[in-house]
């Protein structure tokens, strides 16, 4: 049996080649938007040096050491607020990049499933948030005096979980946004009501972290996390094709 | 469409004769027959129509989540209606559960808001059904304000019994108030009195959601006429 | 009765809300619907589905 190249397929018609096509179409967008991050660091500097403001902010805001309070009392509440908000501005610059330079049209023309690009761009904006938090958090660490190196194990589970949790639905949240006339104001009014969930087990896991308690009191939180990010990857997955047609 | 709009108007007469009947001894029930509740007194007696139109609430969300669903299947701008008619009626009961809760909660708890879980995960419902709205109102054309909120209507009812449950960890649970006497649960005066008010609510939902349909299939209507005058005008 | 004023406030506003929305519905629905009629009269064909 001699080999014969294959033809040129739509990837409907091409069964054994589509899941392939898929998974390397979402790591393609991925690395796409991971060169582009590289090339311009837009998004990053704008999310890291918010996140450093907010921190400064909230150290204006509650002066904690002279209430006689530690940074486990309130730190996970600042954490959290500091990590929603940034996260929520590189969500947004992920697509608005892309509507900025005509791109939105090329991305629906894809020839590849839109769950594709849906994946792609999910792994990118959570590495993306992951990055900026990898910097954030020791900054966090030596402005409120808190020893990071105790509690980085359990920290970096929850971050890391919650994280993703949270760009699943924004994600889908920004594509929606994007398309919209004022898709600035409108990802925040849509993704916080809905990401209430990872933000409360977030903060509540984070708080048991910073007191030292062990994993297992807070471990049902992380899993519950993580069931709301498969959740909602899944509802991605199967509802981004109607984000993007045109 | 004007079947529809028949089949609408008739349901709506039935729906308001019904309403206009059970309404009235609904409140002559919760003021004249049940007895009042032993810890909380009469302000106990909100609870009759406040946990009504919290049910009536998530039923709205329930039907923007079943037609934005066969919207996306059939593409039928009937149930785009539907959704966006149901979304409305949702949050104008939320907001009538975020009224009544905090009137209740004064007098009873000595404070207007507690972030006790229920309440709280009514503000939050409402917030993802506002954000709703808000997303009709900013699309581009009227298909892709159909589509973009067809699947957050879906997305945010699936997130509902999420939001419940993650309020609930983080709160604790809602008080009972539903007692007369020191024993169990309702008692079966109030139980009666309790369910008819919410026959009551759900009818008067339905009757609310007929006539909001029929307005924005009219709204259709008026639409297409004019764009076929456009286009036979060019 | 204690409280009795809470509670008249509680279902004034529920009622001030339903009626309110009821009556602007009936409203709206009349305006539109006269409206139908007349843009429907200007129609060639006359009343089409």
């Amino acid at each position: 049996m001699c080999w014969r190249a294959p033809t040129p397929r739509s990837p409907d018609e091409a069964p054994e080649g589509h899941a392939l096509r898929a998974h390397s179409a979402s790591l393609t967008i991925c690395w796409k938007d991971l060169r582009q991050e590289l090339r311009t660091r837009e998004s990053f500097t704008a999310a890291f040096f918010f996140s450093l403001l907010l921190l400064i902010v909230f150290s204006f805001s509650f002066d904690f050491q002279s209430l006689g309070l530690g940074f486990e009392d309130v730190g996970a509440g600042i954490l959290w607020i500091t990590l929603t908000f940034s996260a929520i501005l590189s969500l947004q610059n992920s697509f608005l990049i892309e509507r900025e330079k005509n791109c939105l049209a090329g991305l629906s023309l894809c020839p590849c499933d839109p769950s594709a690009i849906f994946l792609g761009k999910f792994l990118a904006n959570s590495l993306f948030v992951l990055v900026v938090q990898t910097l954030v958090l020791p900054i966090s660490s030596l402005l409120f005096g808190y020893d990071l190196l105790r509690v980085l194990p359990g920290l970096c589970l929850v971050v890391t979980v919650n994280v993703v949790g949270f760009s699943a639905l924004g994600t889908l949240f920004a594509a929606i946004s994007v398309r919209t006339r004022k898709s600035e104001l409108l990802l925040p009014l849509l993704l916080l009501p809905a990401a209430t969930p990872i933000v409360i087990w977030g903060v509540k896991a984070t708080r048991l972290c910073l007191a030292g308690r062990p994993l297992e009191s807070y471990g049902y939180l992380v899993a519950l996390s993580a069931c709301f990010g498969v959740i909602f990857t899944v509802a991605g997955v199967l509802l981004f094709d109607f984000v993007m047609e045109e | 469409m004007e079947r529809t709009e028949r089949l609408l108007r008739g349901f709506e007469l039935g729906l308001f004769f019904l309403v206009a009947v059970l309404m009235p001894f609904s409140l002559y029930c919760v003021f004249r027959v049940v007895p009042n509740e032993v810890t909380m007194g009469a302000v106990q007696r909100i609870f009759y129509f406040h946990v009504p139109s919290a049910w009536v609430a998530f039923l709205g969300f329930f039907v923007v989540f079943v037609s934005s669903i066969l919207y996306l299947a059939t593409r039928r701008l009937l149930w785009d209606v539907v959704a966006h008619s149901a979304a409305e009626l949702g949050v104008l009961f939320c907001s009538i559960v975020l009224f009544t809760g905090p009137i209740w909660a004064r007098p009873v708890w000595g404070t207007w808001w507690t972030w006790e879980a229920r309440l709280t995960t009514t503000l939050v419902l409402e917030m993802v059904f506002v954000a709703y709205l808000v997303l009709r109102t900013q699309a581009e054309n009227r298909t892709q304000a159909a589509r973009l909120s067809a699947v957050v209507g879906i997305v945010g009812f699936l997130d509902v019994p999420i939001i419940y449950y993650s309020v609930q960890i983080w709160r604790g649970h809602h008080p009972i108030v539903f007692k007369s006497s020191g024993g169990q649960g309702l008692e079966p005066i109030m139980l009666k009195t309790f369910m008819l008010c919410m026959t009551t609510f759900t009818l008067f939902f339905l009757l609310l959601l007929a006539m909001r349909i029929r307005l924005g299939l009219l709204r259709e209507s008026v639409s297409e006429i004019r764009q076929w005058e456009t286009q036979s005008g060019a | 009765m204690k409280n009795l004023n809470y509670l008249f406030w509680a279902y004034t506003l529920i009622w001030i809300v339903l009626a309110g929305y009821l009556l602007s519905l009936s409203i709206r629905l009349k305006a539109i619907s006269s409206q139908v009629r007349r843009l429907k009269s200007r129609l060639p064909g006359g009343d089409e589905g």
